[in-house]
């Protein structure tokens, strides 16, 4: 057995001996461009061998040792690939021509298609533009990628993906995202290794989109992950070290600033002041730090910054027959707490390590037959502290001299419990909780060229296989806790009570996993007939299936069942697409699909869509007149597509519980018995939101990609939105209310890119820009009729921000006798003075009208320029976002609207920001209505503390994402270490912002800023290729 | 070939592996540890002089904070004494320039209205003495203080009788003296505990069991014979015991039944004429109790004189000392009603309103129906006629003068909490029992969630 397996060795070590044992040249080159210039790096594969091959040098030559008569494949990007064959030279020259824009592609529904005849809006984006810093690819597409409007919502690790609409939010149904192809497969994006990605694109318009049915009304997005290619291995590596600060930390008043500000808010409404001078002298001088503490929270909790670490190698080659691409990666997030020394045993901070990994793998099994195997997936592990999720609840809510961090006994103190407990405790003495996931996908593929029964048909079936799984530990304690009573006893001692029990470290578990299915079977068909006509096809059929399951919640058993159900679609789509000349184009696609979520006989879908499209650069006379013209082209579509996922499964399906509603007694006593009542009434014919898309698009490039923009202007209808009625009387006498297809939402707007790329002697210069904006309102909203069409839903943007219209401040009582009576609460000069806007000359609720957009952007823009000179790389990036609102309002906006907690901004406290009345400040001048801030109250203000515009704040900002410099090292320095390709690079993210809120980062997703802020990141880094 | 790239692929190795552990050294700071007591550690230099610059407030009371400025104090608090005239302050912290002391319970005699501060450093041969320049006023001012009771640091008390110091309540929910100035307190759901007039033990009386749950309020007659206790069990008809009677024989230790009535909520004697009325929650009705017990209810023993409003007010009446008329305190809808003593008939006459409104609870200090209380409880009569009455869920003391106007009397308007000290300045925690000692001029109060029985001092020379 040995023996033969040292045979076994042997041979499979002669073998490639064997190989170079025969007969080999040296063949020497030189590969230049069409002027002569020479190409450097251009890829020599020798065909039908594997692992052979090399890359030219600095001077654009090259030397192999190869088989004479062999055929040498050179390969370089934005160039024609070329087949040589060598025949028996030992030099060969080669001249590669650069590709035309012709052969450019996108990558669509389906396959890709030829830029030129494309007539649907799609997006494709330069993986290479994406700068991601972040663990989350999510994060880079705002501002890079047109037709994409996106917040990020929060800076903590495992949270800090963006929320993003393809061409902003267009229903006001339950599902407004949009479908994730990767591979071709649903699956999600956010964590993918931003390495692997090959292709990205946007599907946005129903001609894009119609494939996809019932699922792509929100439009789609396409990724497709790097493939290996024939040649010598190709080694990649990129190491980088980033450190995270924040965009913009809370400021907050000292313990001093707060103290005095309490006492203003007293006197000023006539109350006693409750700080002493001597009380203020004891805090200034930290006498009695355990009842006069003055502690920055943020200080102490915060590090100034946290660092990221990223590694990911990949390798790719194989031989003509097979190619393989291999990558991992690995991601560690570090969070912005600090930790506590004594806590040795475990990590309470924030933090996310992902550790990714992907192989493609492709054979050619014939000469017409290539399988495809890839396996990917990930490994995700999230920690933060026991009670974390309420760690900026209690940072910002904390005042600077409520509590010290630790009482001089060594109690532990706390202003209350839960989200009220002193957040050194929440972020380090709470235990720890561990979140991790483990996502596993698998895809075979087979392409089958059919040529042999006719030219330029051609099979590709797909199955895909993907499970997940997430699993939650959480190890939770807390101290026990104490607070002082106000004042020390008349012995000077202090008085303690305790808040909260010790509770020991105790562990809860959960877990869930996901099963997902796919199988897909398409049929191409691409032929030009007469050099003229060229003609495509496709049909596809797909059907998938997805199974959750999950642990037993709050939910009913019933809920829990209908949970564990598989969620299954079936569909069939096709396309057929007709270019004259590539001047005049035509395609139509459809998508007949199905979902079992509904009743049968309404399970099936059909969505058409037709686009047309007019290349005017390619008709004979613009090309004699206008030379420079690469190309112009007028593209229309229209077409609808559906939108299937709602949040209620089985709504054909009428659920009945057990209601306890008949009081079988006297008025004012008891005497219950349960009955049973309809929870859901069935809604027999529901069906999917239908989206009815126009869309006009131009296309131009000038000069072969010295210029080029596109433009697309569109309009959505989305009809038959799903939702529970909010209109019917209670004689109809149902005890639930019915959900029906009854909603109207339209948006429209447009979006665009544009970029001029020119090399000015040594320099290439590249300048980008993109825009989106898109505006919607809702059409029809089942709700009560009201006389005040202002108070409707209908009419107004989806998430119409609303509220009070706020006219300043009550310059002294004369201004309040003379303006129309508010009726919130009571209120003084230099309290917010409202418009009574149905002019019945009282200020309440029915006042409340449409102010300012809405929170989520309806704009989203990016600039951007990059210089390549030699070696070095520059590239600087703006984003900026506009038509977006926020109402601020929570504790820290408001001062003492919770009393003694909730810390104060800083900015609310700066001179001449608020009212102040003149007999505190000795003033007249600070009795400004126009203060930003009103009259300070202790405990709330129902007049003041209300949503109006007084509190919109505009959530416009411009930030510059991205700084980098890049230095190429030069091919000689790294010859000697073999390595192709060397970069160092610096890259900054977020480094600076423009915003009027300046309170906190206005695109955190909140309103009190009690939310774990954004980053902003240096990163420095290396990329080494072999 | 074949060596080449087995070079290519060692040295393209040792560059990752370079790059990768680099990658991984990079090691993060952050964690930190909390100082705890972390006090000022200024040292007193013996060889140099104590100096003191000067002090603030320049006036105040029990409990008054002050603050010396100086230097070279040290910041070492056992070493550190400050003195007005023979007081020792209680020193809290020093940070070496600033002493701050609190001045501590006990009036120093009252001739003394102006006394100097002085600080004295160092032990034995060391000791420094300097007196701060200029006097310090010392305001008699009333302050509060706590005569019995304790909750441990975990929150926990007891019904626990012993020294005065030692002893623990529970529910301290009403207090009556007798005519020797002894207390009795009303625990609800617990019983009835005594101190005695030297306040120097707490007993137990009796404890409540079924039937006699949730005692009330407590009257004696005017001979201090007999003692009424009303009680409201929630009784659903007119059986349950609504009045107790305890005697003097026994020592207030045993009861018996009174009157048989339904959920009532307070009951007090007539000063002169010793005549016994009470109420009910159910309709709101006074009664006049004819003097015969059981087993007969109160519809029978008992005249019902009129009701004050409607069904479920809650409510006591609590006579002035001279019999001229009642209060009628209305806890669940916060007012107080006037009702006057017709002594012809010895009955109440029909109420009116007098302070509060009903059914609108809060804190507003002001005349009359204009004011505002939140679960007005017990009161106590001072000389002048004035009326302090627990604002229970107000937290604190509020004072009616006999003309109804209305101001806050002590504590701290809708901020609970457990403080000594000067009287708007101390926190109660729902108090509920009130009662005055007139010759020496000091409250007591149940203060019921602070599970103490707290003490106003009043100067003594008004």
């Amino acid at each position: 057995m040995k023996r033969q397996i040292y045979t076994l060795l042997l041979t499979l070590l002669l073998f490639p001996l064997g190989i170079s044992a025969q007969q080999t040249v040296t063949l020497t080159g030189m590969v230049n461009d069409i002027d002569n210039e020479p190409l450097i790096g251009v890829s020599i594969a020798v065909k039908d061998q594997v692992s052979s091959g090399t890359v030219t040098d600095m001077d654009g030559k090259f030397s192999i040792v190869v088989r004479p008569y062999s055929s040498l494949i050179f390969s370089y990007v934005g160039y024609n690939k070329q087949e040589v064959n060598i025949g028996d030279k030992t030099t060969i020259n080669v001249r590669m021509e650069s590709a035309s824009i012709l052969d450019e592609v996108v990558i669509t529904a389906a396959g890709t298609q030829r830029k030129i005849s494309s007539t649907g809006a799609i997006t494709s984006v330069d993986i290479k533009t994406l700068n991601v810093s972040s663990s989350n690819l999510t994060n880079a597409l705002v501002g890079n990628v047109a037709g994409i409007i996106a917040v990020q919502g929060s800076g903590e690790p495992g949270s800090n993906n963006s929320e993003f609409w393809i061409r902003g939010i267009s229903t006001f149904g339950a599902n407004q995202s949009a479908l994730v192809l990767v591979d071709g497969f649903e699956r999600n994006f956010n964590e993918i290794n931003v390495e692997d990605i090959a292709e990205f694109s946007i599907l946005k318009d129903a001609s894009a989109t119609a494939i996809y049915g019932s699922k792509g009304a929100n439009g789609v997005v396409l990724i497709t992950t790097k493939r290996g290619n024939a040649g010598k291995i190709n080694i990649n590596a990129k190491v980088e070290y980033g450190y995270n600060a924040r965009t913009r930390t809370p400021e907050f008043v000292d313990g001093i600033g707060y103290a005095n500000m309490v006492n203003e808010a007293l006197v000023t409404r006539n109350r006693e002041p409750l700080y002493s001078p001597q009380e203020i002298d004891i805090i200034r001088y930290q006498l009695d730090p355990d009842l006069y503490p003055n502690v920055d929270w943020m200080d102490l909790l915060l590090r100034e910054g946290a660092s990221t670490r990223r590694a990911s190698l990949n390798f790719d080659g194989g031989g003509t027959t097979a190619r393989y691409f291999v990558s991992g990666s690995y991601v560690d997030e570090g969070g912005m707490y600090k930790t506590d020394k004594m806590m040795s045993d475990y990590n309470t901070n924030s933090n996310l390590q992902r550790w990714n990994y992907r192989t493609n793998f492709d054979m050619d099994l014939t000469k017409t037959t290539l399988i495809s195997v890839g396996v990917s997936g990930h490994l995700q592990k999230h920690n933060k502290a026991g009670l974390g999720h309420d760690i900026w609840h209690s940072l910002v809510g904390q005042t600077p001299v409520d509590i010290p961090v630790m009482y001089s006994n060594g109690r532990t103190p706390s202003s209350g419990i839960g989200s009220r407990t002193n957040p050194w405790v929440l972020a380090t003495q709470t235990g720890f909780v561990e979140n991790w996931e483990n996502i596993a996908q698998i895809n075979v593929s087979i392409k089958q060229d059919l040529k042999f029964i006719a030219e330029g048909l051609r099979f590709e079936g797909r199955l895909g296989l993907d499970s997940k799984n997430t699993n939650y530990i959480g190890r939770t304690k807390w101290p026990e806790q104490y607070n002082v009573e106000r004042r020390r006893d008349l012995e000077g001692n202090l008085v303690m009570k305790r808040i909260a029990t010790e509770r020991f470290l105790e562990q809860q578990t959960g877990s869930s996993g996901e099963r997902f299915y796919n199988m897909e079977l398409e049929m191409h068909y691409n032929r030009v007939f007469a050099e003229k006509h060229r003609f495509g096809a496709l049909l596809k059929s797909f059907q998938n299936e997805k199974t959750e399951v999950i642990e037993k919640g709050d939910e009913s058993e019933l809920q829990f069942l209908i949970r564990g159900m598989p969620r299954r679609n079936l569909g069939m789509s096709g396309r057929s697409t007709y270019g004259y000349m590539d001047r005049y184009l035509l395609e139509f696609n459809f998508g007949y699909t199905g979902s079992e979520n509904f009743k049968k006989g309404h399970q099936f879908g059909f969505f058409p869509a037709v686009s047309v499209g007019w290349n005017i650069a390619e008709e004979g006379f613009v090309k004699k007149s206008l030379p420079w013209l690469s190309m112009a082209k007028v593209r229309y579509s229209y077409g609808e597509v559906g939108n299937e996922r709602i949040d209620t499964r089985f709504p054909y399906l009428t659920q009945i519980n057990e209601r306890g509603d008949y009081n079988f007694a006297d008025i004012g006593q008891d005497y219950i018995i349960n009955g049973l009542h309809l929870a859901t009434v069935a809604a027999n014919s529901l069906t999917w939101e239908v989206a009815k898309k126009h869309n006009l698009g131009f296309d131009i490039n000038v000069k072969n990609g010295l210029f080029t923009a596109t433009v697309d202007l569109f309009k959505d209808t989305r009809e038959d939105i799903y939702m529970q009625r909010k209109n019917l009387p209670g004689m109809v006498g149902i005890t639930s209310q019915p959900w029906a297809n009854v909603g109207k939402m339209e948006s429209q707007g447009f979006d665009g890119s544009l970029a001029f790329s020119k090399k000015i002697s040594d320099v290439q210069l590249t300048f980008r820009g993109n825009i989106t904006y898109a505006k919607n309102e809702v059409i029809e909203f089942d709700e009560e009729t009201s006389a005040l069409p202002y108070r409707m839903t209908q009419g107004y943007r989806h998430r119409q921000v609303k509220g009070l219209v706020a006219l300043g401040l009550f310059e002294d009582y004369d201004d309040i006798r003379n303006s129309p009576k508010q009726t919130f609460g009571n209120y003084m000069p230099g309290d917010i003075k409202y418009k009574d806007v149905n002019g019945d000359g009282v200020i309440n609720d029915l006042d409340i009208v449409a102010i300012g957009a809405t929170e989520v952007p309806s704009l989203v823009y990016g600039l951007g320029l990059s210089l390549v000179w030699t070696g070095f790389d520059f590239n600087i990036h703006f984003q900026g976002a506009g038509k977006s609102s926020k109402m601020i309002n929570g504790s820290s906006v408001y001062p003492f609207v919770d009393g003694s907690w909730g810390n104060i901004f800083t900015e609310v406290a700066a001179d001449g920001n608020r009212w102040i009345s003149k007999e505190i400040s000795g003033d007249p001048a600070t009795e400004n209505p126009n203060a930003k801030y009103p009259r300070l109250s202790m405990g709330g203000n129902d007049n003041n503390y209300r949503g109006s515009t007084f509190w919109l704040r505009d959530g416009k900002y411009i930030r510059l994402k991205t700084l980098e410099f890049g230095y190429t090292i030069p091919k000689r320095i790294l010859a000697k270490a073999h390595a192709s390709g060397a970069r160092v690079f610096f890259v900054g993210n977020n480094l600076a912002l423009w915003d009027s809120l300046k309170l906190w980062d206005p695109e955190l997703d909140t309103s009190n800023g009690q939310k774990y802020p954004l980053n902003k990141s240096l990163t420095f880094g290396l990329t080494l290729n072999f | 070939m074949k060596k080449d790239f087995k070079k290519i692929k060692r040295q393209a190795l040792t560059i990752l592996c370079c790059a990768i552990s680099a990658f991984f050294v990079a090691c993060d700071s952050g964690s930190t540890t909390v100082d705890i007591g972390k006090g000022h550690d200024a040292t007193h230099n013996p060889s140099q002089p104590v100096t003191v610059v000067s002090f603030e407030p320049e006036s105040g009371g029990v409990g008054a904070q002050i603050l010396v400025s100086g230097s070279n104090f040290g910041s070492d608090t056992s070493a550190i004494k400050v003195m007005m005239d023979d007081v020792y302050l209680n020193v809290i912290q020093s940070n070496g320039k600033i002493i701050y002391a609190i001045i501590p319970a006990g009036q120093p005699s009252p001739s003394n209205e102006a006394g100097v501060i002085s600080v004295h450093i160092g032990k034995g041969s060391d000791l420094k003495e300097v007196r701060a320049p200029g006097l310090f006023k010392y305001d008699i001012t009333p302050f509060v203080s706590t005569l019995a009771g304790y909750i441990d640091e975990k929150g926990n008390t007891s019904v626990k009788d012993g020294p005065i110091n030692e002893a623990q309540f529970e529910e301290p929910h009403w207090l009556t003296f007798d005519q020797h100035k002894n207390l009795y307190i009303l625990e609800e759901g617990r019983g009835m505990r005594f101190i005695d007039k030297d306040r120097s033990e707490v007993t137990t009386k009796f404890r409540t069991s079924s039937g006699i749950d949730r005692v009330r309020t407590i009257s004696f007659t005017n001979d201090y014979s007999k003692m009424y206790i009303t009680n409201d069990d929630g009784d659903e008809n007119w059986n349950g015991i609504g009045t107790i009677e305890l005697s003097e024989e026994s020592d207030f230790t045993f009861w018996k039944r009174a009157i048989n009535s339904r959920q009532c909520n307070g009951g007090d004697v007539h000063p002169q004429d010793n005549s016994y009325f009470f109420g009910s929650y159910e309709q709101g009705q006074v009664f006049k109790w004819d003097g015969r017990s059981n087993p007969i209810s109160a519809k029978e023993n008992s005249k019902e004189l009129f009701k004050i409003q409607d069904r479920s007010w809650e409510f006591n009446i609590q006579f002035h000392p001279s019999g001229d008329f009642a209060y009628i305190v209305v806890i669940n809808k916060h007012y107080i009603l006037k009702s006057y003593y017709n002594s012809e008939r010895q009955e109440l006459e029909l109420p009116v309103l007098f302070a509060g409104y009903p059914d609108q609870a809060g804190h507003r200090d002001g005349v009359a129906t204009a004011a505002r209380f939140n679960q007005p409880y017990q009161g106590t009569f001072d000389k002048e006629g004035n009326f302090y009455v627990c604002d229970r869920d107000n937290h604190c003391i509020r004072k009616v003068t006999p003309q109804g106007i209305v101001s806050t009397f002590a504590g701290r308007p809708q901020n609970h909490g457990y403080t000594d000290g000067t009287l708007r300045d101390a926190q109660f925690d729902r108090p509920n029992g009130i009662v005055y000692d007139t010759d020496n001029n000091e409250f007591f109060i149940a203060d019921r969630q602070n599970r103490r029985i707290r003490k106003i001092s009043m100067p003594k020379n008004n």
